[in-house]
């Protein structure tokens, strides 16, 4: 055990040492300076859009509402809440499969249920257009059974809501399993006990007092399914779905009309907004203090239920990882056998896999890099100097959470046009959309992390003799390090798999992982997709191994 | 920087080490600290006691300058550190400060922790410096451990020694006991002191445990809404109680309403020949329960009933009801064995009696509700 590690098991402060000294002197000039200019700046692309979208002609929105407004309207709410019930299904029963019962395996399959979140939606989409597609492997297989043809066989239809909603649970339910798993894991055992000695059998249990104790954090991941389906961009576009992204990215590429497209975001950033603003008013409703007995919560034995239940998780399991990732193996290996693929993906030259990767792993980290140093005074003037003021800044700055990459990338597209034509076309701008998407994950590790450090272990410095910045150094640095590299590692995993923004912004001949499988995969190459996907899986599963190893903060970190 | 050990400027022997002078501290509309004077001297520890909420730990914040006073002044060592325009930062004021959760840096090892404010310290005797701290306080052989794995005491120890290695000129702590087991807290406090006595330490720490106060402490004040109450040796606290609240807040007391006439103070327990009784009005009598001793089969003029006995080992505790219903207090050795209903004879010791009159009659109401409490 390194002590690093250990620091995180013990947490010596109760928050009443925390409290009683916030907000007891004023913040240095510097810090309210660095953040007003850090927390203007993340909202530029907000007020921008709702901007635009407010200032257009009443004519125009007319139109909108007569022609597109209101099947986007029905197809994106459709599609949010049949992903965002079916994921929490999938996740809070996977959680407590592995969390709480004796199904075997369960220490391996902790594990494997939170890794679908290193593959990205339209990658899964591009394995399954293959598989049950028209013309897919599953059609193929069944009319050589039964000798019928392809079209006549009683097939559902693949793409539209039913597809789109398949793909996108079984990539995104991870965020419900997390949080509901790291929930159950902390759960107070002694309610159950009681319950039991109430004459409640587990089931019942399970009903009147697991799950209700749940329903926060399976509110939490359930929001972050919703927010991801309205941001996704990659994955209903292969499945051909219209929702509000796609109808953006087809108003400002096909049509280049600026306008319905800045219309169109408003509307989706309203519609992420009273998401928002919905689940901060169930949460504060809903909170329930839960004072831990520190007993670990007993394991359910499931007698006859364990293979069947062994089944659901294997079945899961195969659907997210197995079937898609090896699929992309088969074709990966198939592509070597072929000479002019094998040269297409493997050599190298200006444009092959090797800058492909090299330029998501750079951007990426940059940003991941800049999202963290620009989170640090701010959530230092959140968590230190609590005030109105800090906790507006706060908020402000985290607008990027309420806006999907299209509608970044958009906002960034038309200020740059007008104001900084030189920044256009420049590399430096795909960066910009990924600190602006992103910072708000790096806020909240790096403010999480500082919330755990008393003042006092600060002030015990000072009053050894160090000046405030050397406090801050030698005595808080080191202790919220990890949250530091939880929070990079976070935004590093998010920008890896970002799409949209990426392919709007990217300069002529700038290519990414995700551009590149999504430009594949929509021209149904997938003998060169294949190899992409594969390398930005590994390179997703890294971040996202470090952050699953940090059981306690990491969990907290991905909400 | 001024190092910490810079405390050879001679000292007069009768310049306090600390003085706060009518210090006040406001939070909003909230007056924490209200011009609150006190002098600490060279060798002295100080109890600052008061229940919770009382401004005791912003208190210490003010000495230590993690606060800034709003008036009034803050004097360390004959230097004026905080207040009327004067401002030395918290670092360097040569304050070491016990937290109440030691707040020890967990990502240091112990010997780290101890030697975190020595940087100034010249390098070759800070080894030296490291291992006198460890073997004050009973820590030798621990270097190498992290705070995860030490015992509750263990830490607190640490965080004596991190606080005293570079020999501040003064120490604070702030409840350093609260987070210690009952039966550790008493040992651990007495090896603390000891401690303290043998470097001749200058402390003032802050606790709302009265023995803790008693035990620990050479002189203590009494603290409530911000304002000092009495400042005293905890004897003279408990017998001579300057005021309504300390009597109250230190140990058992009795309550007795009485009207004062002539020098005597009329009550139910009769006429009271109490010291200072010299006014004419209503007052208070406090009569703790050491004061009063019963009586076999002698029921005196106004009878007292026993309403309950509580053996607590070395004496019983009874509940005594007057005829007024006020019911009060009374310690006896178990000798004495009176059981629930026998109507009881007493006697008082009036010498140690103490009279609060009555300044307002809603101060009357509200200390008549708190009559009989303990």
């Amino acid at each position: 055990m390194t002590a690093a590690r250990s620091t995180l098991a013990w947490d010596p402060w109760p928050s009443r040492v925390r409290t009683a000294v916030l907000g007891a002197r004023r913040p240095p000039i510097g810090l309210i300076v660095i953040s007003l200019a850090t927390a203007a700046f993340m909202m530029v692309p907000l007020v921008y859009v709702l901007y635009r979208g407010l200032s257009a002609d009443a004519e125009i929105w007319e139109r909108l509402w007569e022609t597109r407004l209101p099947e986007l309207f029905a197809n994106t709410v459709k599609l949010v809440t049949a992903v965002s019930l079916a994921a929490a299904v999938t996740g809070v029963a996977l959680a407590w499969l592995i969390v709480r019962t004796d199904l075997p395996g369960r220490a391996l399959f902790s594990w494997l249920a939170a890794m679908p979140l290193a593959v990205p939606p339209y990658v899964g989409a591009l394995t399954y257009i293959a598989l049950l597609g028209p013309g897919g492997y599953v059609e193929d297989w069944l009319s050589a059974i039964t000798g019928v043809e392809g079209r006549d066989l009683p097939m559902p239809e693949f793409f539209g809501l039913g597809g789109a909603t398949f793909v996108l649970v079984i990539f995104t339910y991870p965020y419900v399993y997390l949080l509901a798993a790291a929930a159950l894991r902390t759960s107070d055992r002694s309610l159950e006990e009681v319950a039991a000695a109430a004459g409640h059998g587990t089931l019942s249990t399970l009903r009147r007092i697991v799950l209700p104790l749940l329903t926060p954090a399976i509110g939490a991941g359930v929001l972050l399914v919703a927010l991801y389906t309205l941001a996704d961009f990659g994955e209903v576009s292969l499945m051909r779905y219209q929702t509000f992204t796609y109808a953006i990215y087809q108003q400002f590429t096909a049509r280049f009309d600026r306008s319905a497209a800045a219309m169109l975001s408003s509307v989706l950033v309203v519609l992420t907004i009273g998401l928002l603003w919905a689940q901060t008013l169930t949460q504060s409703r809903r909170r329930y203090h839960q004072t831990g007995s520190g007993k670990p919560p007993h394991t359910v034995r499931l007698g006859r239920w364990r293979y069947p239940a062994l089944a659901f998780v294997l079945l899961v399991l195969s659907l997210a990882l197995f079937i898609p990732i090896g699929l992309l193996v088969y074709w990966t290996i198939d592509g070597l056998t072929d000479s002019s693929t094998l040269n297409d993906v493997w050599s190298y030259s200006d444009d092959s896999i090797y800058v492909y990767a090299w330029n998501s792993l750079w951007t990426a980290a940059v940003a991941a890099t800049i999202a963290v140093l620009a989170a640090l005074p701010l959530a230092l003037l959140a968590t230190r100097f609590d005030s109105p003021l800090s906790r507006w800044l706060a908020r402000f700055a985290q607008a990027g959470y309420a806006l999907p990459g299209i509608v970044v990338a958009l906002s960034v597209i038309f200020l740059l046009n007008r104001y900084v034509d030189a920044l256009y076309g420049s590399t430096l701008v795909i960066v910009i959309a990924y600190v602006l998407l992103f910072y708000a994950q790096a806020h909240q590790a790096v403010a999480a992390s500082l919330a755990q450090v008393p003042p006092a272990v600060e002030e015990a410095a000072r009053s050894l003799g160090r000046r405030p910045e050397r406090a801050f150094v030698e005595a808080t640095l080191p202790l919220i390090l990890p949250g530091l590299v939880a929070g990079w590692a976070l935004v590093f995993l998010t920008a890896l798999k970002e799409l949209p923004a990426t392919l709007l912004l990217r300069p002529a001949g700038f290519d990414t992982l995700p551009v590149r499988i999504w430009i594949n995969s929509s021209e149904g190459i997938v003998t060169l997709a294949a190899p992409l996907a594969l390398v930005l899986i590994a390179c997703a599963s890294l971040p996202l191994y470090l952050l699953l190893r940090r059981t306690e903060l990491g969990f907290r970190v991905i909400t | 920087m001024k190092s910490m050990e810079s405390d050879s400027e001679p000292v007069p022997a009768a310049e306090p080490v600390i003085a706060l002078r009518s210090l006040t501290k406001r939070f909003g509309s909230l007056t924490a600290v209200d011009s609150f004077d006190l002098e600490v001297s060279r060798g002295e520890i100080v109890g600052i006691l008061g229940p919770s909420g009382c401004g005791k730990t912003t208190t210490l914040r003010l000495i230590s300058g993690f606060e800034e006073p709003d008036s009034g002044s803050v004097w360390l060592n004959g230097q004026k550190v905080a207040g009327e325009g004067a401002w030395r930062p918290p670092e360097r004021r040569a304050v070491g400060i016990v937290f109440q959760d030691y707040a020890l840096f967990p990502h240091l090892n112990v010997a780290a922790n101890v030697s975190f404010g020595l940087q100034n310290v010249p390098r070759r005797e800070r080894k030296g410096r490291l291992s006198d701290m460890l073997d004050l306080v009973g820590l030798a052989g621990l270097e190498k451990r992290y705070p995860h794995q030490l015992s509750g005491g263990q830490r607190q120890r640490v965080a004596l020694a991190r606080a005293l290695a570079p020999l501040p000129v003064v120490l604070l702590l702030d409840e350093p006991f609260s987070n210690l087991d009952a039966e550790m807290r008493g040992e651990v406090r007495l090896e603390v002191r000891s401690i303290l006595k043998r470097l001749d330490a200058t402390a003032v720490f802050v606790t709302h445990d009265q023995e803790e106060a008693f035990v620990f402490a050479d002189r203590v004040a009494v603290m409530n809404d911000g304002r000092l109450e009495q400042v005293d040796r905890p004897e003279a606290l408990y017998n001579k109680p300057a005021t309504h609240f300390v009597a109250d807040f230190v140990g058992h007391g009795n309550f007795l309403p009485a009207t004062v006439a002539d020098g005597l103070a009329q009550t139910e327990l009769g006429a009271l020949r109490v010291p200072g009784a010299t006014t004419d009005g209503r007052a208070r009598i406090l009569v703790r329960p050491h004061d009063i001793a019963l009586i076999r089969g002698k029921p005196s003029d106004g009878s007292l009933v026993v309403r309950e006995r509580r053996f607590l080992g070395s004496e019983v505790e009874y509940v005594l009801e007057l005829p007024s219903g006020q019911q009060i207090i009374s310690h006896q050795p178990p000798e004495a064995s009176f059981q629930p209903g026998d109507a009881v004879g007493y006697t008082l010791r009036e010498e140690n009696l103490r009279l609060f009159a009555d300044q307002a009659s809603d101060s009357a109401a509200t200390a008549g509700g708190t009559g009989s409490s303990s």
